[in-house]
């Protein structure tokens, strides 16, 4: 039991990045709107991001470096004030689109309006971040989110054609809108790289005290064991919406239409397991954005930080952290969509992208830094080709989004 | 020492995350204080910690940003000789209060004690 909390982090860092509200609603509408034609972007993807959390976890385990320390010391104080600013907007987005999707979930299991029920979210959140030590914290939100499980199930019992689902991994077009099959492509790209993750997960290497040797090995199946399921719970919201929406033409916009996705092959019981799973799975992602956001400041200005502290122990940190979920309260009372704030903060995280990655990429490579636990050939290689895709991600995000409406069409 | 060491100490320097004696984190070297003339021989005075110290590498643009001390002292200069090593972090001999670092937490903490859980 021990070893399967050891890899809490990556479960955590993988729920955060994978079914947020924004993934849940985006994958849906991906497997709705192109069936199993995107399946490959999920593993593509997954793939990507185990790479990069494997190097900055490894640089953490080895140089007690978190990302944004390597960030500030790489790129210079200059171009890290610049990335520090546009990851904050992208985390301060992100966390209130999580934050309204607590409230919206709570609003499916409780039935109580929607805005009394944001507050009920922060106080929630605010409470489990400020009483939770970090382990506890990895544990009960990621291993909560796993409840999601209950769409694979559910993926399983609709009898998916599998010739598809398998057709699905090769990258191909067959749709009559070739652009809105890029948008959705992309869209699952970029939001599998949001760099939270990483600030996230680097930084919780730290917390929770990774040591070389023994660490190193933690550190790569806790990446490809976190990620994994991420992308396999992904992978299955996709697949329950293809069987489901696509021969009824619904379009699923709302995180309840997904939720009932699950109840249609499993009765009642498989929607209550799927809105708690999306419960644990979106409150784990607005505490990584939170911390994520403490984080970056802490270590670009060199504050004291650490959940593994009791809040007292580092104040600006802690001060930060709630200031992160007070200004995501105060963006969602104002009425605006969570989802298309979490789809705003997927543009806006085109800056920060780029700017992440590059400087994890250098440090887990150099040799000086990291002896000889520095890239090997394979991590180079798929560090390189990724950061390319990372480029071109970035650079397409912004004109697919206008050009597509927003996938509309 | 040579011209070249003694540009390597400064972008080794440079950026890092300062500790005090104890292990608290209280600060990144903002900039390095060196004594000297052009043609002349260079000493290394100190490290400078603080929003004054960034102004020189902050962006134009992004001034504003950088404004806030966040409750630090604006300008902290730290002798070369309250340096106990340089490893992956500048580690300090003393006590960061005592060298005039990290008020900013300091302040902040006699908020937060006041919460029930600090």
């Amino acid at each position: 039991m021990t070893k399967v909390f050891q890899i809490s982090l990556g479960v955590l860092a993988a729920i955060g990045g994978f079914v947020d509200i924004g993934d849940i609603v985006f994958n849906a509408a991906a497997g709705a709107t192109l069936g199993y034609q995107l399946v490959w972007a999920v593993v593509v993807g997954a793939v990507g991001i185990m790479v990069y959390s494997e190097m900055c976890g490894r640089v953490a385990c080895i140089a007690k470096r978190p990302v944004f320390d390597v960030v500030r010391e790489r790129l210079g104080y200059k171009v890290g004030l610049t990335t520090l600013l546009a990851s904050q907007f992208v985390n301060a987005m992100t966390c209130a689109a999580e934050v309204g999707g607590v409230a919206i979930v709570l609003r499916y299991l409780f039935g109580f309006p929607y805005r009394p029920l944001i507050a009920v979210a922060l106080l929630l959140l605010l409470v489990s971040v400020w009483f939770l030590p970090f382990e506890w914290i990895e544990r009960v939100f990621g291993f909560g989110g796993l409840l999601l499980i209950v769409f694979a199930v559910a993926a399983v019992k609709l009898d998916p054609n599998l010739g598809a689902l398998g057709h699905g991994l090769i990258p191909h077009i067959d749709t009559p809108s070739p652009l809105i099959w890029c948008y959705f492509a992309v869209g699952i790209l970029g939001a599998t790289f949001m760099p939270y993750e990483v600030y996230f997960y680097s930084s919780g290497g730290v917390e929770d005290g990774w040591v070389p040797p023994h660490d190193l090995k933690l550190n790569k199946l806790t990446a490809i064991a976190g990620y994994a399921l991420g992308a396999v719970l992904s992978i299955s919201i996709m697949v329950v919406a293809a069987e489901l929406f696509v021969p009824q033409g619904i379009e699923p916009g709302f995180l309840g239409t997904v939720a009932l996705a699950a109840q249609t092959p499993l009765g009642e019981a498989g929607l209550l397991l799927a809105l708690l799973g999306m419960l644990f799975a979106i409150s784990g992602a607005a505490i990584d954005t939170s911390l994520a956001g403490a984080y970056n400041m802490a270590q670009f200005f060199g504050w004291e930080w650490g959940k593994y502290r009791k809040p007292g122990g580092a104040p600006r940190f802690t001060v930060t952290w709630a200031a992160f979920f007070g200004l995501a309260f105060l963006v969602v009372i104002s009425g605006v969509d969570p989802i298309f704030v979490t789809e705003l903060s997927v543009v806006f995280s085109v800056v920060a992208l780029p700017l992440t990655y590059v400087p994890i990429l250098l440090v887990a490579g150099d040799s000086n830094y990291m002896g000889a636990h520095a890239n090997g050939r394979l991590a180079s290689t798929l560090g390189w080709l990724y950061l390319v895709a990372i480029v071109v991600i970035s650079l397409a995000a912004v004109p697919l989004l206008v050009l597509t409406n927003m996938g509309e069409g | 020492m040579s011209e070249r060491t003694q540009l390597d100490l400064v972008l080794r320097v440079h950026d890092q995350q300062i500790v005090d004696w104890a292990g608290r984190r209280c600060g990144n070297v903002d900039d390095v204080a060196i004594d000297g003339e052009p043609g002349g021989s260079a000493t290394v005075k100190g490290l400078l910690v603080g929003r004054d110290a960034t102004r020189r590498r902050r962006p134009r643009l992004l001034a504003f940003v950088a404004g806030p001390a966040f409750g630090d002292a604006p300008e902290v200069e730290v002798s070369w000789s309250e340096i106990e090593d340089i490893t992956q972090v500048v580690k300090l001999k003393k006590d960061a209060t005592e060298l005039g670092l990290g008020a900013g937490d300091d302040r902040a903490a006699k908020w937060i004690e006041r919460i029930p859980g600090s």
